[in-house]
């Protein structure tokens, strides 16, 4: 088994393989460079677009940063947006220290804002001066990344005093000679709402070898914030909208786990016992490895239960598990795990057991799944638990992002051997009389059929003037199961199956 | 003896643009403002520093220090009107 999950963790299971001349570079930035495929671009320009509030100049400032802490790459800040102190006093609040980096000449900000003192043109000039400026400074320093703010504001500040060819005439000096130093280049552009070109200038697409663009969306309770990549020229990169968030410590990017259709196979011989003896035996051994199980049930049936008993099993076998808990506080299960005689936080603190709580307002997708990608790799997890995906559905209200992201988990899981539970919700009727167990399988559960590669069905059954609880295997890729509708108990210990249910 | 025009010249390395600039302000300076002027010329080339320090981003350049406040033309000044009306001369001696 544990070679097994060797050969399906092997790192170049993308199928596509870029071959590429241009080197790359990491920024350092977390998730930033996964949209990229691995890295911005070396010696390239990189056009960063976005309306006023989207964090343009955060993320060219963290470019700096990261590079003189990650990398000992020295970086000169180009601006013609916001003067100097007003830099080194809003990268304050990301407890970036500008100031000293500057004073040890890791660092260094060419002032292009011009100041306030007016000019006419009279004649031809020449930008040599400015040029200059900027080359010197980034000798000095020995800058390998230059942040340029922005075009926009260049164009702004210039386009009084000069035409705006003029300007244009700058911008490409300026890359053209920032190329020819084989320094990396951020460089930001505005955007205006409704303009949906990337070229507000005229110049956007000429100095930039690639670019990526920030957006502001407005979800019900906060602001969601959206990367995506538009171009980047000779290199491959991951196409699609990302989310992103600026947190007191910088840029935080949750790329998407790119979908991958080289996916490793089940391995039908190994089975995962579940926890509960009887159910593995309806199993025919237990759950095949790398399998996605949707266990679909209404409120109370036991479906975070029996999610905690496929977990401890995992646990007592010494494997290592994670627990996404949406429905209720860590505590709580701790809670009942306790009332079962389940020890969790012991494995807890030998970080063999993560969970994964997340705030169901607004509650971000693509968050949530680096999360679980990050908790799974962190302790090479092979157990998982989503408790629950209905609860996601509920609360991101958007169906498509949800099936996106359950395809997304699935092929990641499913590429490292990974056997998951998913808890989904499935409002049928407390009364279901006798035979219509199946006939309350709800249309969602067929959508999510697709994904998934087996079903187990808890209901309550009204008989004989009292609620019983049912089980059912509705379905199991690939192998033999019980077909049977199953009686079954929740008890000190956990779920405990019963004989066949009979009908009358 | 104390002018009342001071005025720099910012320069970048001896070109054609730079002399040019150089001829028509004082060209320009000894028609409006005769005995009343002075002009540094200062080549960036050998002084990062100041170029720094005074934001300078083109050349030629030419600075009102005197009188107050600071106003500034680029360009080698070979439009006369824009030089008079952007060096605040012309207003003072219509």
């Amino acid at each position: 088994m544990k070679a097994l999950k060797k050969e399906s963790r092997n790192p170049t299971k993308n199928g596509t393989k870029i071959q590429s001349a241009v080197d790359r570079l990491k920024t350092g930035i977390e998730g930033f460079d996964e949209l990229f495929g691995g890295g911005i671009a070396k010696g390239r320009g990189l056009l960063v677009t976005g309306t006023a509030g989207t964090g343009k100049t955060v993320l060219l400032n963290e470019f700096l940063y990261r590079g003189i802490q990650s990398f000992t790459q020295n970086g000169v800040f180009v601006t013609f947006e916001e003067r100097p102190d007003d830099i080194i006093r809003n990268v304050s609040s990301f407890g970036w220290d500008f100031s000293a980096l500057i004073e040890q000449d890791n660092l260094a900000i060419v002032d292009c804002t011009q100041q306030s003192v007016p000019v006419l043109q009279s004649g031809e000039f020449s930008w040599d001066v400015l040029i200059s400026r900027i080359e010197k400074m980034i000798k000095r320093v020995d800058a390998k990344r230059v942040a340029i703010d922005s075009i926009g504001t260049a164009f702004v500040r210039f386009s009084q005093v000069v035409d705006e060819q003029k300007v244009r005439e700058l911008l490409f000096l300026l890359m053209d000679k920032l190329k020819a130093m084989n320094v990396t280049v951020m460089i930001s552009g505005e955007k205006t709402a409704r303009d949906a070109a990337l070229s507000r200038y005229g110049i956007e697409e000429f100095v930039s070898d690639g670019a990526v663009t920030l957006e502001l969306h407005s979800g019900q309770n906060k602001t969601i914030r959206i990367m995506s990549v538009i171009k980047l020229r000779g290199l491959d990169y991951r196409s699609g909208k990302v989310e992103y968030e600026i947190s007191p410590s910088g840029l935080t990017v949750f790329p998407k786990i790119p979908v991958d259709i080289n996916v490793a196979e089940t391995n039908f011989d190994v089975r995962l016992k579940t926890g509960i003896n009887e159910l593995d035996q309806a199993l025919r051994g237990g759950i095949p490895q790398g399998h996605v199980m949707l266990i679909a049930g209404n409120t109370g049936v036991g479906k975070t239960l029996l999610g905690m008993q496929f977990i401890y099993q995992g646990l007592n076998d010494g494997e290592k598990c994670v627990f996404v808990a949406l429905e209720e506080p860590i505590q709580q299960i701790l809670k009942t795990a306790n009332a079962h005689g389940w020890n969790f936080e012991k494995y807890q603190k030998k970080n063999e057991l993560i969970f994964i709580r997340e705030g169901l307002l607004d509650i971000s997708t693509d968050q949530l799944l680096y999360r679980i990608v990050r908790a799974v790799e962190r302790i090479n997890a092979n157990h998982v638990v989503i408790d629950s995906v209905s609860s996601l559905e509920s609360s991101s209200m958007d169906r498509n992002k949800v099936r996106e992201f359950l395809i997304q988990a699935s092929t990641f899981f499913k590429t490292r051997g990974v056997t998951c539970y998913m808890n989904y919700l499935s409002g049928d009727t407390f009364g279901a009389g006798v035979g219509q167990l199946l006939g309350s399988l709800t249309t969602n559960e067929m959508r999510l059929s697709s994904i998934v590669d087996g079903i187990i069905l808890m209901r309550y059954v009204e008989r004989d003037e009292s609620i019983h609880k049912m089980l059912n295997i509705f379905k199991l890729r690939g192998s033999d199961h019980n077909r049977n509708i199953l009686h079954y108990e929740i008890k000190r210990g956990g779920i405990k199956l019963g004989e066949r249910f009979k009908a009358k | 003896m104390k002018k009342d025009y001071l005025f720099r010249l910012y320069t970048l390395g001896k070109v054609e643009k730079s002399a040019l600039a150089v001829a028509n302000l004082n060209r320009i300076c000894e028609k409006y403002l005769k005995n009343r002027y002075q002009i540094d010329v200062i080549d960036l080339e050998n002084n990062t520093q100041m170029a720094e320090d005074s934001g300078i981003w083109a050349t030629p350049m030419v600075e009102r220090r005197q009188p107050a406040p600071i106003v500034r033309v680029v360009g080698d000044l070979s439009n006369e009107d824009t030089v008079l009306y952007g060096l605040g001369i012309k207003n003072i001696n219509v």
